[in-house]
Order: structure tokens, then sequence, then C-alpha cells
């Protein structure tokens, strides 16, 4: 296979030994021919006579000496080139810092220059700002006569507004007198026209009191709390369980429980309701309402974490508030514009309802049941409830609660008196408990042998006028107390047996409203 | 690669004379001998030649541009490989190239080569080869610096240098498409180059006997003078060849040599296979 | 050496493309001698290299012609100043060698444009790919 490489390794062999031989000869003439060039070069050297060798040694003496005075001079030329360089180096150091020195120079020049320019547009300014200044006084000197004038103006109309009042407080006194009498001399009438005829006497005493809050429910005027007796109307609104009702003037009230709406509904006096409103929007049951009267705002909380704003007049969502992370509890309107929200993710939420934002957020470590405001004293105060038992209170600028009061049960919901200084907690232990705000006593204890709390959340309520305590049994049952005397006024029984929820009583003080785990609202007069 | 071959082949030398007919006023100086390279130029013997001349002390001196080359009556080419021409020019072996200096003006057809130029001559031969190879897919892919490194290695005879860079265009990934192979049909006619692969299409290798009877068939382009002259029966292709012997290197290959195993260690450093033919 | 086969130097090569021959050239072949087939060239301009017209382009050239006659004839055919340099290429790759032939090129690196072989030549006044 390869003996064609053995043929061309064999045959290159044999050029190279041929060449071998010319190689030699080639190198040897290349040597010849280059000692001969460098014989060529510097030419034989030829021996002369002796004359020539004196005469050879004369000159070579000579060119001895001219030798040596060249080194001489050599060397001399040396050290002058060497000053020379080194004066030249002097010379450009010199000059290299004459041109440093003239660019400072420069600089300098132009810095001054630049700060005379300066200076100049500063005066300039100055005179500018000295002569607004002066304008500037004068505009304040004259605004101060201004303040002046409208001050004594202000003092002036300040003055005329407190007669104006004083006199509206006379005429109104003189108007709830007039009104007083007319109702007394009414009643005057009845009773005599009762002892008259006394067959008819239960009929038209009670036409006589239905007319009588009709009259006066117009501006919601309290003229006391009456004791429901028996119930107006009884009805199915809901779906399931109707977690809050509220009143929302002497006419109209709202229920909100797990049918996932708000309903409005509208009494007509005679024992009948109308619906006149529904407000959706949630994903899951309410559990609270609240009702700002002079905004006409409804706020209610719900279990799908969401706390929801509405405004009546219109019926529209205003705001959707969401930031808890389990449902909410319940919900208060506080101060103005504002919310307080509980939730069962043990956060108290305040709203900010203008901006419709979370404004501060409140880590109390127990689930929050109810929440209250309206607190006399402080209006910044508001106090929660919770289902550790205790009762915190804070204020609007501690995140740690001001006051925490420890109670018996669980706490189910929380409410005001008028004043402000009375706090109604209803706890899980069946009792209700009337704390004065003010030494954080307990002033009164409400409870009755059949009367159980119906649910963690179930409500507890003062009466308009405050006399009364009202509350809801698990059995159905509504039990009304005196509030001073915590004697149990009423018992009021409903034919169903289920758990009463919440209650509401009427703004007028002549109705109860009351909402249950089964569909049923009743109305109570 | 075979190193054993190409090592040789490598270190194959021939002798050169120059000799310089100036006419001037000492007379011409002694001829210069040297034992080239077969793989260099002239274009880069010619310097250390006119430095022997210039040696002498009669003050003129021969300057590069101011020469022409004439060999055997006709002017030189600076950029064939000496081992090229020295098979073309001589058929017995050991004897000298001789090359004549001249000073007189130079004929037309006399190309002066120097050595910038003859590096860029070198690097298009490798250019030209590599596309007969692999369509220029070696030559494109290399960095900028390796084909003038490979002419240094050539410049400064260094056969492992030379073997490092070449490796790279012998041994490729694909088989050569076509062998760059150039076969100088004698009389001083130009070379022979065409498409010649390196298998038959029954996949047998192809011989640098067939490749070169194949490169001297005449093909539609001959001129019909040359064909007439050269292949009187174009039938009998054996028996042409039979005739004549191939030249590489100063040694006659034999014919049966596969044309792979020429391409890959017996071309010049410029890729390509160069073959003389010699009549017997 | 190649001028040893009889083609004469440079000043009177054996195509003479001159502006008249190669205007007859873009007719069918000149029929001088029927059995001697020419080579069919295009020349095409690179860089800044003067631009033939289309006609003139196309070029018939005898097969043993060698690049070293090719390019001193073009030198003048294209017009090219004295001091700038002419470098044909192939394939836009490299630059053939003086003496490769005509016939080499279209056997070698020809371009099967339609029926005819071709041999398209690059030409620049500067080095062009390395």
């Amino acid at each position: 296979m390869s003996d064609y490489k053995q043929l061309i390794v064999q045959r290159l062999e044999e050029v190279k030994q041929a060449n071998r031989q010319t190689a030699t000869f080639i190198n040897n003439y290349a040597k010849i021919a280059e000692s001969l060039a460098k014989n060529h070069k510097y030419g034989p050297r030829s021996s002369g006579t002796l004359q020539d060798n004196e005469e050879l040694s004369r000159v070579k003496t000579e060119m001895a000496e001219l030798y040596r005075s060249k080194c001489q001079n050599d060397q001399m030329l040396i050290n002058a080139n060497h000053s020379i360089i080194e004066y030249e180096k002097k010379t450009t150091v010199l000059i290299t810092e004459k041109s440093k020195l003239e660019a400072a120079k420069h600089d300098i020049a132009a810095k001054y220059a630049r700060t005379e320019v300066e200076l100049q547009r500063l005066r300039a300014d100055n005179d500018l700002v000295n002569v607004e200044r002066i304008a500037t006084n004068a505009t304040v000197t004259m605004l101060d006569k201004q303040i002046q004038e409208m001050e004594s103006d202000r003092i002036h109309f300040l003055n005329k507004i407190r007669e104006l009042n004083e006199t509206h407080i006379d005429v109104m006194n003189a108007e709830v007198d007039l009104q007083e009498q007319r109702r007394q001399s009414r009643v005057q009438e009845m009773i005599n026209s009762a002892i008259q005829n006394v067959t008819e006497k239960d009929l038209k005493l009670e036409a006589m009191i239905k007319r009588m809050p009709e009259t006066n429910a117009n501006g919601d005027l309290l003229l006391g709390d009456s004791l429901p007796s028996r119930s107006e109307f009884i009805f199915e609104c809901d779906e399931g369980e109707v977690n809050d009702v509220h009143w929302l003037d002497g006419e109209t009230f709202a229920t909100g429980g797990s049918d996932r709406k708000i309903k409005i509904w509208k009494t007509d006096g005679h024992g009948g309701q109308t619906r006149i409103e529904t407000l959706t929007g949630s994903n899951a049951a309410f559990t609270r309402i609240d009702y700002d009267r002079d905004r006409k705002h409804l706020i209610a909380s719900s279990n799908d974490k969401n706390v929801r704003l509405w405004n009546l007049d219109t019926s529209r969502l205003m705001s959707t508030l969401s930031g808890h992370s389990d449902q909410v509890t319940c919900v208060k309107f506080y101060q103005s514009h504002s919310a307080v929200s509980g939730s069962a993710d043990r956060v108290i939420k305040v709203w900010d309802l203008q901006n419709q934002r979370c404004s501060r957020s409140l880590f109390p470590a127990s689930k929050v049941n109810d929440i209250a405001t309206n607190m006399g004293g402080s209006p910044s105060l508001f106090a929660s409830g919770h289902f550790d038992k205790k009762l915190r209170f804070y204020d609007a600028r501690s995140s740690d609660p001001v006051k925490t009061v420890d109670m018996n049960g669980r706490i189910t919901s929380l409410d005001v008196t008028m004043s402000g200084c009375e706090l109604l907690i209803s706890t899980r232990d069946d009792t209700i408990t009337m704390m004065d705000l003010r030494n954080f006593q307990t002033v009164h204890c409400y409870s009755a042998e059949n009367y159980r709390t119906s649910s963690d959340l179930s409500r507890v309520i003062l009466s308009s006028g405050n006399e009364y305590v009202a509350a809801g049994s698990s059995n159905g049952c509504i039990f009304i107390w005196n509030r001073n005397t915590t004697k149990l006024e009423k018992r009021l029984a409903s034919n169903s047996e289920q758990p009463i929820f919440s209650l509401s009583w009427c703004p007028t003080g002549y109705g109860l409203l009351s909402s249950s785990k089964q569909k049923v609202v009743a109305l109570w007069k | 690669m075979d190193y054993e071959v190409s090592r040789k082949v490598w270190e194959s030398l021939v002798p050169v004379q120059f000799t310089l007919q100036s006419g001037g006023p000492l007379g011409d100086p002694l001829p210069y001998y040297t034992m080239l390279p077969r793989f260099t130029y002239l274009a880069l013997a010619l310097p250390k030649a006119l430095t022997s001349f210039n040696r002498r002390e009669d003050g003129v001196t021969i300057h590069l541009d101011k020469v022409w080359l004439e060999l055997n009556g006709v002017p030189a080419k600076m950029y064939v490989p000496i081992g090229v021409i020295y098979d073309q020019a001589k058929i017995e072996a050991e004897s000298i190239l001789e090359i004549s200096v001249k000073t007189t003006p130079p004929p037309a057809n006399f190309q002066m080569v120097d050595q910038e130029t003859m590096k860029a001559m070198f690097m298009q031969n490798i250019k030209q080869a590599d596309y007969l190879k692999t369509e220029a897919a070696v030559t494109q892919a290399m960095m900028k610096d390796e084909l003038p490194q490979l002419w240094r290695s050539v410049v400064n005879n260094n056969f492992d240098e030379f073997w490092a860079m070449n490796r790279k265009l012998m041994e490729t990934d694909k088989e050569f498409k076509y062998v760059p192979i150039r076969v100088y049909p004698g009389d001083d006619k130009p070379f022979k180059q065409s498409q010649i692969k390196t298998k038959k299409p029954d996949g047998s290798y192809i011989t640098v006997g067939e490749a070169v009877g194949e490169l001297l068939q005449p093909s539609s382009y001959s001129t019909p003078s040359s064909s007439e002259s050269s292949t009187p029966t174009s039938t009998s292709e054996c028996t042409i060849l039979k005739e004549r012997r191939l030249i590489s290197h100063g040694i006659v290959i034999p014919y049966h040599t596969p044309l792979i195993f020429a391409a890959k260690n017996l071309s010049y450093p410029d890729n390509f296979v160069h073959i003389v033919i010699a009549s017997n | 050496m190649d001028q040893a086969d009889g083609a004469p130097a440079s000043p009177e090569p054996v195509p003479a493309p001159e502006p008249a021959a190669a205007d007859a050239a873009a007719t069918p072949p000149p029929p001088k001698e029927k059995s001697e087939k020419k080579v069919k060239v295009v020349l095409k301009s690179i860089g800044d290299a003067p631009v033939l017209a289309k006609k003139a382009s196309v070029l018939f050239i005898k097969p043993q012609e060698t690049m070293a006659t090719f390019t001193a004839t073009m030198r003048r055919y294209i017009k090219i100043q004295p001091q700038d340099s002419l470098f044909f290429y192939v394939k836009s790759c490299f630059s053939p060698s003086l003496d490769t032939t005509f016939e080499t090129l279209i056997r070698c690196f020809a371009q099967e444009a339609g029926k005819e072989p071709v041999v398209e030549l690059q030409y620049s006044i500067t080095p062009a790919w390395g």
C-alpha cells in the first residue's frame, strides 16, 4: 500500500545525498569568497624602509600629541556641552514656571472680572429687593388696617348673632311650651271623652296614641320613650339571617343580612311597610349598619372583608373600603368624615371617607365584636368590645389602647348614652352592664331569668330617650329594663322562637324594630 | 500528515548560482553560490545575492529595483517556487541553477517581485488552493494574522511553526472538494489546472498519474495547435503518460501515488502540488 | 517564460480588446478561426475603480492568454491612472497568479450563467479581500 511512499522517501533521500557534495563545494566557495572580499577591503600589508620607519615614528608621536590635545579639547567641549544642557534645563524650568504663573495670573484676572460682575448684579438685585420690601411694607400696613376693620366688623356680627340666637331660643321655648300645653289639653280631652264613653275607650285611646307620634314625627322630635307592648307588624325580608336593623328616621329603616343586600323600608303607619330601595354590591352577608343623618350616608360592614358607603340621596355606592383580611364585624361613623371598623382579623381600621383610604390601623390582638363612638369628653375617643372579654378604649393619637377594662364574658355589643358619659355593654354571660366612662365603674347590671344572649354579635340598645335598655334573647323574646331602676319592665314574646340578632329604637321614641335569625323583622309599638 | 515525507520535502535543497553582469569598471564580481530550500522564492533569495555582490569595494552598489533576472535566456519568474523553476529548467540532477542578474533595462515581461508583493502573492495562492479544497471555508474562518504567520515561517525556514498552522488548511473537517494541483507541460508553456476530485465515482482514490492524465487532456478551450502536437492520439492516455515522468521536488513521483497523499504531503507551502512533466 | 510560445509582449496583446473589439464582442463571437473557442469574461468594478459600460464589460479572451498580459492590456482598456495599481479577483475571494491562463480560469472557476460558462473577474485599484 505504501510502496509509493517508500519510493518517494527513497528518492528524496537520493537527491539529498546527491546534493550533499554540491553543498560542500558551495559552502567552501562561500568561505573563500568571504575571505577574499575581506582581503580586498583592507589591502595587503607591505613592509616599508627604515627611513619610512623613522618618519613613521615621528608622525606617530605627532599623532599621539594631537590625540592628547584633541582629548583635552573634547573633554572641554563635553563640559561646555554639559553646562549648556544644564542652563537649557534651567531655562525651560523657568519658562514653564513663568507660563504657569502667567496662566494663574490670567485665571485670577478672569475671576476678578467675574466677581466684579457678580457684585454689580448683586447690588442691582439688592436695590430691587429693597424697593420691593418697601412696597410690601406698605401693603402689609394697609392689610393690617383692613384686618382691624374686619375684626371689628366680626365682633359686631358675633354680637348680633348672639342676640338673634337668644331670641331664637326664646321663640323655641315658647313653641315647646305651647305644644306641651296643646298636648296636655288634648290628653285631657281624651281622658274626658274616655270617661264619658267607657265602651269605646280602648279603641279611641289606641287611635289617639297612634296619631300622636304621626303628628310629631315630622321633626323626629323626641317626645319620650314609649314602652312597646305589641307587634305592629312582622314580615320576612331576607333570605336568611337578618344581622342588623337600623332606623334611618321616624318612618324609614334599613335591614341587612345574609342576602348580601341592604334594603330600605318605609312604614305606612298602619301596620304595613314597603321596600323603597335595595343597595347591592357585597359578595357576602352584611353585619352592621350605621347611618349619618346629616349627610344621609349609610355605611355597612360585610363578611366579604369590605366596608361600603352609600349616599342615600342618590342611592349611589360611594366607596368600597377594602383592607381587612377577614370578615368585617362592625362599623361606626366616627368624628366627621371618618369611620371605624372592626374585623375578625383582629384589626381595627380608621377610614378617611373623603379620600376613601385607611388612615390608621390598630392591632388589639383579638377579634373585634363591636365599636362604640361618640363618647363624651373626647370626640376622638372610641371603644371596642372584643372576643377576649376585654373592652378597649382608643384615642386619636396612641396606637395602644388608652384604657382596657376586663369584662366577665365576650363582649357582643356596645351602645353609648346620649350624654356620652355611660356605655352599655352586652356580654356573653347573659348580663348587660352600664358603665360610667368617667371612672370606668359599673353603674347598673341588667339580667333576667330567661334572658340568653343570642350570639357573639347580638345587639343590645338603649331607647332613644335613654329611659330603657332593650335586648333580644336567643329564644326570640325581647327584654326591656328600666335604665335607672334595672327593673324588667317588659318581656315581648314573638311567635317564632328564633334568636333576636339586632334591635333598633325609633328616633321618635315610639317603635322598636327587631331582626331575627330567620328572615323575620318585627316592629313593636 | 506524514511527518517523514513532509520533513524530507521541506529539507530538500537546490544549488543556485547568481552571476552579476554589471559591466562596471572593475568587471563583474565573483558569482554567488548558495543552497536554497525548494519551497523558497527567488524574490526572497535575491537580496542576499545582492549583498554578496555589494561587498566589493568599488563603490557601485547594486540596488534591488535596478536589476532583473534571466534564466536560460528568458526572464525568470521570481514568484514561482525555486524547486519548480529548478525542475522545469533542469532535467539532470546535481546541476546548478544559473541565474543571471542583469542591470540593463528589464524587458516588459519581467516582473520584479519584492518581499511584500511576494507575501501578497503567496497568500492569494493559499486562498485559491483553499477555495478549491473547501470553497474558502478555512481561510475565511482564519484570523487576520494567521496567513501572515504562515508566510513568516516560510521566510524563517521554520518547519514546525509552518506545520502548526498548515495543519488547519490540510486537515479539514470535510474531504477536499477539488485538489489544488498544477501541471507544467514543459517547453515553458503555462501550467494546467482544473477541477480534480480526490475519488472516482466508484469510491477508489484517484492517483497522481490519473490526475495528470486528466489535466493534460485537451479541454474544449485548448488551442487546436497544441492539442494536435502534444496529444496525437487522445485515446491511449496511459501510453502518453508512460512516455513521461512526473517530476516534483526533484524526484519522479510514482504514478500510483494517491492524489490525496500528494496534496497533503507533497504540496509546496502555497498548498499546490506542482508537477513538471519531463519526457523520457 | 510564457512569452516563449510566441505570444508577443504586451504592447500588442493577442485579444486587443480595445473599445472597438469590445463592441464586436457584444455581437456573436468573431468568426476568425472556427476551431478556436474564446473564453467569455465579465468584468465587475469594485471599490473606486472606474466603471465600465455594460457592453464593454463583456470580453472574449483567447484561452492561452495569461493574467500577466491580460492585466497589462486591461490597464489601458479600463483607463487606470499610471500611479494606481490594478488587482483582479476571482469569486470575490482571491487574485489569480500572474501565469494563470484563461483556460485554467474557465476550467476551475467558471460561472454557469445561462448556457455559456463565463469567468467573472472583479477588478479594483486597491487590494480587496485581504
